[in-house]
């Protein structure tokens, strides 16, 4: 038996390999300091080769193991190409992350990872040049061994690799069941408090850095040496420099990239990256032109209506911003729902019946119920009302207008508690009814259109905690009284 | 072999059937079920929950609660037909009045198709004055005065585009979501399929139309699409019966209809149970719907029973068929509980090749023609606190172009601007939009759209989240499909319009 004599002389090849690692480090020496750069954004052009080939020669290697009758694959070129491509891959790599201010643990693991599939490959190529390997078994398995090592080194560094330009979860994001975990922790606003207590910093100025910045800019992957996840980095800055002047909006980089026009280069966040909406927009400025504190509530450092309304959109608008639906597990809550009708079906069941399609649910979401008795008119009165009164806690929705109802209901009304609207339009009741509304303090709407009314009404109007709309036209009530009740 | 091609086919079917064996009966069975079972266990994490719109077969129309809470009940949708000039009402360009008369610079004419010009038209600058109005400082031109007292409850969008530049194919993208003829259902059908209709004794959709004509998308503009017919719209007349042949022939009694209709249902049922047809009980429900309206449409439609004082504000006269009296109609019908009430008001379509259709004559006259009844619509609606929970939309099918019309090349007698797609402005009160507010931006000239364009997906989306539903779950399975108003684009509630 002969030995296979090898194709191509061994020297010239590892010429190569090492040859190109060091002519572009060497890009680093020279008197050119655009060169590297330029040299380092090749890294994508070039680090697709080896990761195909080593899988393409770990897939050979495989069928051969498994079917031997083919004699050993031909792998070597593959194999040289794929050792030269990794060197040259993590030489790129090298330059760009000095050229693009690419750091983080993220960057730093993939710089290793490259480097280690690079030692690797060449390790594996030397064994599989060796003189030797068609004779010695030991030689053929320790191969193996380091290819399939290479192989899956490779992995892992490819994987951070690409996490670097798409974002970590761009693998997973649209898998089912990642869903819910990628979208919660951003949602972490304090719902329950009026929107005046919320921290600027952390509940406003944080949660839109993190939505719109943090896929490139953050501990783990600082695109320009900026991160903009603590506050600690955020007031360090990257590498064009600090990222605001406090109390100058217009002279601070951080507004100044935001407002670029879309096809500027600069322009942050890059287009086809998603944007951030102009109430955000203005919630940042007005955060550095109070001094960019770190704390201080939105009351305290004095935002208007209009930036209040911003802020208290934002958990719904990043929710939205999938124009995809996004499944939110909500199953608790829909059970609480249900165990909340479920007190009272019995009433509402019969309520139902005795008026069908007057009485319904709120939405599908909600256990308030909305009552339209305007369309019975005046076939609904005091007594059909009192019927109701089971349901008084429930009742978000009362809609009145037109029916029978009078002062005799008065007291009824009173304790429908749960009232955010009342509609009385064109109905008989007075002034005694308005007062004993005075405790109906969730009621936002109330139109009492129409009604007899008068001035004496004005006093417990004006005391609804809540109201936002009042109805008062064609009344007997005066003007000026009525203009004093419904100014904004 | 036999040459008759009936024995070589059954000649063949036999083999085929012989060549199938008891393992391939045996294997089929179980990899088919397991499939089915694969496919019904993976539909809770894989397919999207769909919303139940079902209701009993004898009321299709029955109110359905929303997803989620929304802002607005109802809508009150007013369509210009023809395309309002947005340059002559909201868009305010200065830029434009000093380039009026001078010839449209070129890099506006590449590559794009126009209705009507050709060669390279003279700019056009508008025709009135305009001013800041309101605590918003809103800009609007002079041509709606009454309008004007509600413009800080307007919300205006001045960056909406089509993709459409003829009448009919833009007024059924605006209406149906899709250019073509019966290729989709229409909003307000949509809207009372999702959320049916309080007063069982009106349709849940109903249609007014003035100025003359029928808009040039014709019925499909309500038409229901691939939903049961149940939920198209109900096209009503403010002039005699408001439905026509509702009254009943001369000699037949209440009493008579009604045993007619009990006779004819009982026929219908039983045909519908014999073959299943959804728009059998479809029929028979109309036919009831008919039945009741004869007692209660006449009431709603009956304008005499308003004010002399709200005629006045309104500018209507009960028996004529205007926008005015429409105005009033919608107003009673909202408070009637109908759903959709949707206008139409033909004769927008300003050219300039008559005087009709002259910005400075035909044009002016019809802004007359709309200005008070709105504003008294929106007043009325006010007054009664109806207008937070009732959308009011205003808008046509597109934009006209900053450029003069020359058709055929030709200086034309009139002033007028062809259609234009690229930008066009809608404006929406109430149902919870937010007020006083100006959203989108053209440029100089108002030709292109330079900041926040909203394509109709996009408005169509919002007001059906205004009313309770994301606009992915408004859905209707249909040819294998959930079928949806927004389609597959991508589509974005547009979430700055909303308070």
């Amino acid at each position: 038996m002969s030995r296979p004599s090898s194709e191509i002389p061994s020297s010239p090849w590892w010429t190569l390999v090492a040859v190109l690692p060091a002519v572009l480090l060497g890009a680093l020496a020279a008197p050119w300091p655009w060169l590297p750069a330029a040299l380092g954004r090749l890294h994508p052009v070039v680090l697709h080769f080896p990761i195909a080939l080593v899988l393409v020669v770990a897939l050979l290697e495989t069928i051969a193991f498994v079917a031997p009758r083919h004699g050993p694959p031909r792998v070597r070129l593959l194999l040289f190409l794929a050792a030269a491509g990794a060197v040259t891959a993590s030489a790129c790599g090298y330059l760009l992350m000095r050229g693009d201010a690419v750091e983080g643990a993220l960057a730093d693991r993939h710089l290793r990872g490259g480097l280690a599939v690079s030692v690797l490959a060449c390790l594996t190529l030397a064994l599989r040049l060796s003189r030797d390997f068609a004779f010695r078994t030991g030689l053929r398995r320790a191969y193996r061994i380091l290819l399939a090592a290479t192989c899956a080194v490779l992995m892992f560094a490819a994987h951070d690799g690409a996490s670097l330009t798409h974002g970590e979860d761009y693998l997973t994001e649209h898998l089912p069941w990642r869903q819910d975990q990628a979208k919660l922790p951003a949602l972490a606003f304090p719902v329950q408090q009026p929107v005046g207590n919320w921290e600027m910093y952390t509940d406003v100025v944080a949660p839109i850095l993190s939505q719109r910045c943090a896929s490139c800019h953050s501990g783990r992957q600082a695109k320009g040496k900026l991160a903009l996840d603590t506050w600690e980095a955020l007031s360090r800055g990257g590498t064009t420099g600090p990222l605001f002047v406090a109390g100058r909006p217009d002279a601070s980089l951080l507004v100044q990239r935001l407002e670029l026009p879309l096809s500027h280069k600069e322009r942050m966040p890059p287009k086809r990256k998603p944007q951030p909406a102009e109430g955000e927009l203005a919630l940042l400025r007005a955060w550095i032109k109070a001094g960019a504190p770190r704390t201080g509530t939105l009351a305290t450092l004095g935002l208007d209506a209009a930036l209040l309304r911003s802020a208290e959109s934002l958990p719904r608008a990043f929710a939205a911003q999938e124009s995809e639906p996004v499944e939110v597990d909500d199953t608790a809550w829909r059970q609480a729902v249900a165990a909340r009708r479920q007190t009272f079906a019995p009433a509402l069941a019969s309520a139902q019946a005795r008026w069908p399609g007057m009485i319904e649910f709120e939405s599908r979401d909600s256990a308030d119920v909305r009552v339209n008795a305007s369309l019975l008119g005046p076939q609904f009165g005091d007594a059909d009302l009192a019927a109701l009164a089971p349901l008084r806690e429930q009742i978000t929705w009362l809609d009145l207008s037109g029916t029978a109802v009078t002062d005799q209901s008065a007291r009824t009304l009173g304790s429908f508690k749960a009232l955010r609207l009342l509609r009385l339009n064109e109905t008989k009741i007075t002034d005694d009814t308005v007062e004993a509304l005075s405790g109906l303090v969730q009621l936002e709407t109330l139109s009492l259109f129409r009604t007899p009314i008068t001035d004496a009404a004005a006093r417990t109007l004006a005391s609804l905690p809540r109201i936002k709309t009042l109805s008062v036209a064609e009344t007997p009530m005066t003007e000026t009284t009525r203009r004093g009740l419904t100014r904004p | 072999m036999s040459s008759d091609p009936h024995a070589l086919l059954r000649e063949l079917e036999r083999d085929r059937l012989t060549a199938v064996t008891r393992r391939h009966f045996l294997r089929d069975c179980a990899t088919g079920l397991g499939a089915l079972a694969l496919g019904s266990l993976a539909t809770p994490a894989f397919g999207a929950r769909r919303l139940d719109f079902t209701r009993p077969p004898s009321s299709p129309l029955a109110a359905l609660p929303p997803q989620f809470t929304g802002k607005a009940k109802r809508v009150i949708y007013l369509h210009m037909a023809g395309a309002p000039s947005q340059l002559e009402l909201f868009d305010h360009k200065p830029d434009l009045k000093r380039l009026d008369g001078k010839d449209c610079p070129a890099s506006f004419l590449e590559g794009k198709r126009f209705a009507f010009i050709s060669g390279v038209p003279k700019m056009l600058g508008p025709q009135f004055p305009f001013h800041r109005a309101g605590k918003s400082g809103t800009w609007i031109s002079d041509r709606l005065p009454e309008l004007e007292r509600h413009i800080d409850d307007l919300c205006l969008v001045k960056s909406m585009r089509t993709d459409q530049f003829n009448h009919a194919p833009a007024q059924l993208m605006v209406h149906t979501g899709s250019p073509r003829l019966g290729g989709g259902a229409s909003l307000g059908s949509w809207v009372v399929y999702g959320l049916g209709t309080e007063n069982q004794n009106l349709p849940g959709f109903i249609v007014l139309v003035s100025g003359g004509k029928t808009p040039d998308g014709g019925k499909s503009l309500w038409g229901s699409g691939f939903l049961p017919s149940v939920y198209q719209g109900v096209q009503c007349r403010a002039k005699g019966d408001p439905v026509l042949y509702l009254s009943n022939p001369e000699g037949v009694t209440r009493d008579l209809r009604r045993r007619v209709l009990d006779t004819l249902d009982e026929v219908n049922r039983r045909h519908h149970a014999e073959i299943g047809d959804p728009e059998i009980l479809t029929r028979v429900s109309q036919y009831e719907m008919a039945f009741r309206m004869q007692m209660n449409a006449s009431d709603a439609m009956d304008l005499s029973r308003e004010s002399a004082d709200t005629h006045a504000r309104y500018g209507t006269q009960p028996g004529k068929e205007s926008f005015a009296n429409n105005c009033l109609l919608a107003r009673r019908l909202a408070e009637r509980g109908v759903r959709f009430i949707q206008l139409y008001d033909w004769g927008w379509d300003s050219h300039g090749v008559s005087k009709d259709t002259a910005l400075n004559d035909g044009f002016a006259a019809k802004c007359l023609e709309i200005d008070r009844p709105i504003a008294a619509l929106i007043d009325d609606l006010k007054a009664r606190g109806l207008l937070d929970e009732t959308l009011v939309i205003w808008g046509g099918e597109f934009g006209r172009t900053p450029m003069r019309e020359n058709r055929a090349g030709v200086e034309m007698p009139f002033a007028g601007r062809d259609h234009h797609p690229g930008a066009f402005t809608v404006w929406m009160c109430g149902g919870g939009v937010r007020p006083g507010f100006s959203y989108g931006e053209t440029d100089e000239v108002g030709f292109e759209i330079v900041k926040n364009p909203v394509e109709l997906r996009d408005f169509h989306a919002t007001v059906i989240h205004q009313l309770g539903f994301d606009h992915h779950k408004l859905s209707f399975p249909f040819q294998g499909l959930d079928q949806k108003m927004t389609g597959v684009k991508p589509t974005r509630v547009i979430d700055e319009l909303i308070t």
